[in-house]
């Protein structure tokens, strides 16, 4: 039993929910994928195309929870683990002796929840613009400056520029939250990489329509989900 | 009164540092409790092989199991107890002085043969 292993266990451990793509990322990617279709789709054919990925996700909605159940088995995560970094001062402790680590079990604790909150508020803020679309925001409530002492309504077009790049915003800090939250790990990079791909695309001028956003970001989590989960099925599959 | 490294190493829990109890112990460190699935998994171990560790583990008092039926199926959860916690803490802690006490020691022992020879 060498480090690495002790290393290996101790993290698909503890992050065995979160690695579990098919449940999660992949989903909402495909519904991603679903909705950029729809927006995007020139045809009645291409529409139909489009449902196939929603089909996919509901099936993974319903199903993966209990294939990873039946197939690595359960493991339940304390809510604050107040002392579960028992050893984190050790040069043997699996995870490494990271300054992460070091810190106090209060300070892992609320570091652990800062990214989730950050990833969290404005995506719930996105989704409830976009689902309930509140009375008190209208398009010609929106105006902008026209560079000529006055201002304009904006128009649905322009509106709908302003929404890919807060979309890769979105995308992009949730990427990133993920990789803070798994403990900034190398075998965890393709998470940086994602977002820091979509991070860039925020402030390029003549911005995507919103469909293409969709489009990348969907591909983005259905790519990020398989990874994950091709990472689950290599830790705990080896040995069977 | 400094123990040498071997001392050190002949006094390290046994119950913990058997290398499928190590990563059994390590596992159940990183959550609230598993099932016998999932340690089976991690571990690589066999059903026997960790049937028979999760039993020397529980009459060690390290680990506490508890069964139910889930589905018509018996599901076995794991997790560790109050005194397991602590025996793998200390036993990391040891490890790091045992660590620290073999560097001490190799280094002196460099030190001193060049100077034998």
């Amino acid at each position: 039993m060498e480090t690495q292993d002790l290393d290996r266990i101790r993290f698909v451990t503890r992050h065995f929910h979160d690695l579990q793509g098919l449940r999660s990322l992949v989903p909402i990617g495909l519904i991603a994928l679903t909705a950029g279709g729809v927006a995007g789709a020139a045809s009645p054919a291409l529409l139909l195309l489009a449902a196939v990925p929603f089909l996919a996700a509901v099936l993974l909605l319903a199903g993966a929870g209990r294939y990873y159940r039946s197939a690595f088995g359960e493991v339940e995560v304390p809510r604050v683990r107040a002392a579960a970094e028992p050893y984190a001062l050790s040069v043997f402790n699996p995870a490494g002796s990271t300054p992460w680590l070091d810190s106090s079990p209060q300070a892992i604790s609320s570091g652990r929840r800062l990214p989730t909150i950050l990833m969290m508020a404005p995506a719930a803020f996105a989704v409830f613009q976009l689902l309930f679309w509140p009375p008190w925001i209208k398009l010609n409530s929106v105006v902008i400056y026209d560079g000529a002492d006055s201002f304009v309504p904006m128009s649905p077009s322009a509106f709908g520029t302003l929404s890919a790049p807060l979309l890769y915003a979105l995308c992009g800090s949730l990427f990133l939250g993920l990789w803070l939250l798994r403990q900034r790990r190398l075998s965890q990079s393709y998470h940086l990489a994602l977002g820091a791909l979509l991070l860039g695309l925020v402030p390029l001028p003549g911005a995507s329509p919103l469909w293409v956003a969709l489009l990348l970001c969907g591909s983005a989590l259905v790519l990020a989900g398989l990874l994950d989960h091709r990472q689950l099925v290599r830790a705990l599959g080896a040995h069977s | 009164m400094n123990a040498t490294p071997f001392e050190q190493l002949a006094n390290l829990d046994r119950r913990v540092h058997d290398p499928a109890r190590l990563a059994i112990l390590t596992a159940l460190s990183a959550c609230e409790r598993a099932d016998f699935l999932f340690l089976l998994r991690i571990t690589g171990l066999t059903k026997g092989n960790l049937s028979s560790h999760l039993s020397k583990l529980e009459e060690a008092g390290l680990i506490e199991i508890e069964k139910r039926f889930v589905e018509k199926k018996t599901q076995t959860l794991v997790r560790l107890s109050d005194a397991g916690r602590p025996a793998i803490e200390t036993y990391w802690k040891e490890m790091d002085k045992l660590r620290k006490s073999a560097a001490r020691w190799s280094l002196q022992n460099l030190v001193a043969e060049p100077s034998q020879g």
